[in-house]
């Protein structure tokens, strides 16, 4: 193989790895929306109540649907779900958002991220 | 985490690695992080000496995970807790009574094992949650109603076992529970009503079978760990109103739920009706104020006190009554039910709006028509500001009887310097009152939050001298809450511990819950 086949290669291959890993990171993201729709949405989807009292605290400053944000940390993400932060949202516990699901919550409100 | 008392930290290891076998390693925690997530956090004892935290959680997926559960705990002489989603809050979560308990988290118990349109009934085991049903009988395009509290994440079963409210046709929620399968303390499984009957075809449809009828046994129990339960649905009505009944003044509480009661009693009005301080342009129930309307600080929402110091004078009291079935029945019941209350309370007025079947459009309705429909809804979640525990009183029908209940609640309001706003009022059954309070609870301030249950506990007992005891307590006043109900020298309560003695002869299901103590805690309390 010449070095212009072997580099042709590695090209292909680092286009596949990235290719695959943004597959992934698709893959994340959508099932990141469906953990949101299934767990989130029903406080957090637009006119439900907990937009309601973000609509209230936020005046506009930032969207109160939280899907609609783009400047929410991971670190933010896991206290909110994890610990009592929010007066009216109780922690989720390991056998209702796994892990895995949490992961996937953060790739899917962090996908709009600059 | 504190470990259970008399256990040493060998035989607490050895019993962890155990339940790790049992249902696996990612489903036995025991890190704080985890059991931070256990713990109640509306529970008026956060933070305090007296929290009673978990040792340790465990999670089962199928029967034989909680069989092998109850197992080991009897073999350690472990204390457990098993709850379904633990979201019952304002009445204990997750709480538990004796610190170091090995938490029964049966959330991923999640199956819906039957979904019967024909006879509105489904079978269900005890972490499928209000919400996660309707998914499904959405999935399945169903003409189905589900009913029950706000926040929707909590267990039909449990919900069910609790004795819980709904706001629609089903809000009586434990009749609409029927069959149980129960993994007795002792780990044997047993089956109530047509479920025992091999092959049950029958289950969901008739909840007595034959001989006594020990259902209602493990509700609000430490009698056993139910695992599926059968469960009664509501079929789409060809019509269905939503209307929120208005009395314009304070003093109209009182003929309103005379009138209620009438119409109640007679059957024009079928659904289970919440009535509370109206707040105008607000829908108590389903617009939910942000201020809880129960536990307001002095002259809030409702102005200053009445003459002579009484209860606060509201700017009237509402409720939302739904109809459901042949729409000129419907029709003529709205016209008769607006006559009864128009002759009784003048000046009264109404909401209203109409519903015809195929109801296409459910997932666009208002909050406030899902609620009394019966479909799952969040609307009273922001209710909660930091929490609080329900003291809850049954009363009679009357609405006399009420307003005078209404002062003593807000006589001792006062002396914490609250009042009572009153409500809500539940009437799941036509021929009783349910009157809630509430004391607050404020996130990291254990003093406030001491004075809330000193407050809380005088509720109980002022309410005890009118003859009134709760219909279900929160965990940590469940001691109190059962004391009223004394009657012979506490024949009642003997007779539980009799039966908890002989169920759970080594006292580790839910010990306390209730009120109920098994033999070996009631030693160490004498």
């Amino acid at each position: 193989m010449n070095r212009a086949s072997i580099l042709k290669v590695s090209l292909s291959c680092a286009l596949l790895l990235a290719a695959n890993g943004a597959v992934a990171q698709d893959d994340l993201v959508e099932r990141g929306r469906t953990v949101y729709a299934d767990w989130c949405a029903i406080c957090h989807a637009p006119g439900e109540s907990a937009t309601r009292i973000l609509e209230e605290r936020y005046q506009g400053a930032v969207p109160a649907v939280v899907d609609e944000r783009t400047n929410l940390t991971e670190e933010l993400i896991v206290a909110r779900v994890r610990t009592w932060v929010a007066p009216q949202m109780p922690p989720f516990r390991q056998s209702e958002v796994s892990d895995a699901d949490l992961e996937a919550v953060i790739a899917y409100l962090q996908r709009n991220d600059e | 985490m504190p470990l259970p008392a008399g256990l040493s930290q060998q035989d607490f290891d050895g019993a962890i690695a155990e339940l790790r076998e049992v249902v696996g390693e990612d489903w036995v925690f025991t890190s704080d992080a985890h059991i931070e997530t256990y713990r109640d956090p509306y529970s008026p004892l956060q933070g305090t000496d007296d929290e009673p935290i978990p040792s340790a959680a465990v999670a089962p997926h199928t029967v034989e995970h909680v069989q092998g559960v109850l197992r080991v705990a009897n073999d350690y002489g472990i204390p457990t807790w098993a709850f379904s989603t633990g979201k019952n809050f304002g009445y204990g979560g997750t709480e538990t009574r004796v610190a170091g308990s090995l938490i029964i988290d049966l959330k991923r118990m999640n199956r819906i094992l039957e979904l019967n349109e024909t006879n509105a009934t489904a079978i269900v085991e005890p972490g499928v949650s209000q919400y996660e049903l309707w998914q499904e009988i959405q999935r399945r395009g169903l003409r189905l109603w589900v009913d029950g509290p706000s926040p929707a994440y909590s267990s039909i079963v449990a919900i069910g076992l609790e004795r819980g409210v709904g706001y629609g046709l089903n809000g009586d929620r434990y009749r609409a529970l029927s069959g149980l399968e129960v993994v007795l303390p002792t780990g044997e499984v047993i089956r109530t009503g047509m479920a025992a009957v091999e092959g049950s075809g029958a289950w969901a449809q008739y909840p007595y079978g034959l001989g006594p009828h020990v259902q209602g046994m493990f509700s609000q129990s430490n009698y056993g760990i139910v695992t599926k339960v059968g469960v009664r649905l509501i079929p789409h009505p060809p019509a269905f109103r939503s209307s929120l009944v208005i009395a314009p003044n304070n003093e109209d509480i009182v003929p309103m739920i005379d009138t209620l009661r009438k119409l109640r009693l007679g059957g024009a009005i079928n659904n289970a009706v919440s009535l509370g301080p109206h707040v105008p342009g607000r829908d108590p129930w389903a617009q939910a104020p942000i201020a809880a309307p129960m536990g307001g600080p002095p002259g809030a929402p409702g102005g200053p006190g009445g003459p002579g110091g009484g209860p606060p004078r509201l700017p009237g009291w509402s409720f939302r009554l739904g109809l459901y079935g042949y729409d000129r029945v419907v029709e003529a019941n709205w016209e008769e039910i607006q006559d009864e209350f128009n002759a009784a309370i003048p000046g009264a007025n109404y909401e209203t709006e109409k519903f015809l079947a195929p109801y296409d459009d459910q997932d666009n309705w208002e909050s406030r028509h899902k609620m009394l429909a019966g479909i799952p809804s969040f609307q009273e979640t922001p209710l909660w500001n930091h929490g609080g525990a329900f003291i809850s009183m049954v009363l009679p029908f009357d609405g006399q009887a009420y307003w005078e209940f209404r002062e003593v609640y807000d006589r001792v309001y006062r002396q914490y310097g609250r009042r009572y706003i009153g409500g809500a009022l539940h009437n799941h059954s036509p021929w009783g009152l349910i009157a809630l309070g509430a004391a607050p609870v404020v996130r990291d301030d254990p003093e406030a939050n001491a004075r809330s249950m000193e407050m809380a506990r005088m509720l109980i007992e002022e309410a005890g001298k009118l003859g009134y005891g709760e219909y279900r307590a929160p965990t940590p006043f469940a001691d109190e809450a059962a004391a009223a109900y004394a009657w012979n020298d506490h024949a009642l309560m003997r007779f539980f511990e009799t039966l908890k003695d002989t169920l759970d002869p080594n006292g580790i299901l839910a010990p306390g819950k209730s009120g109920i103590w098994p033999s070996r805690y009631r030693e160490d309390r004498a």
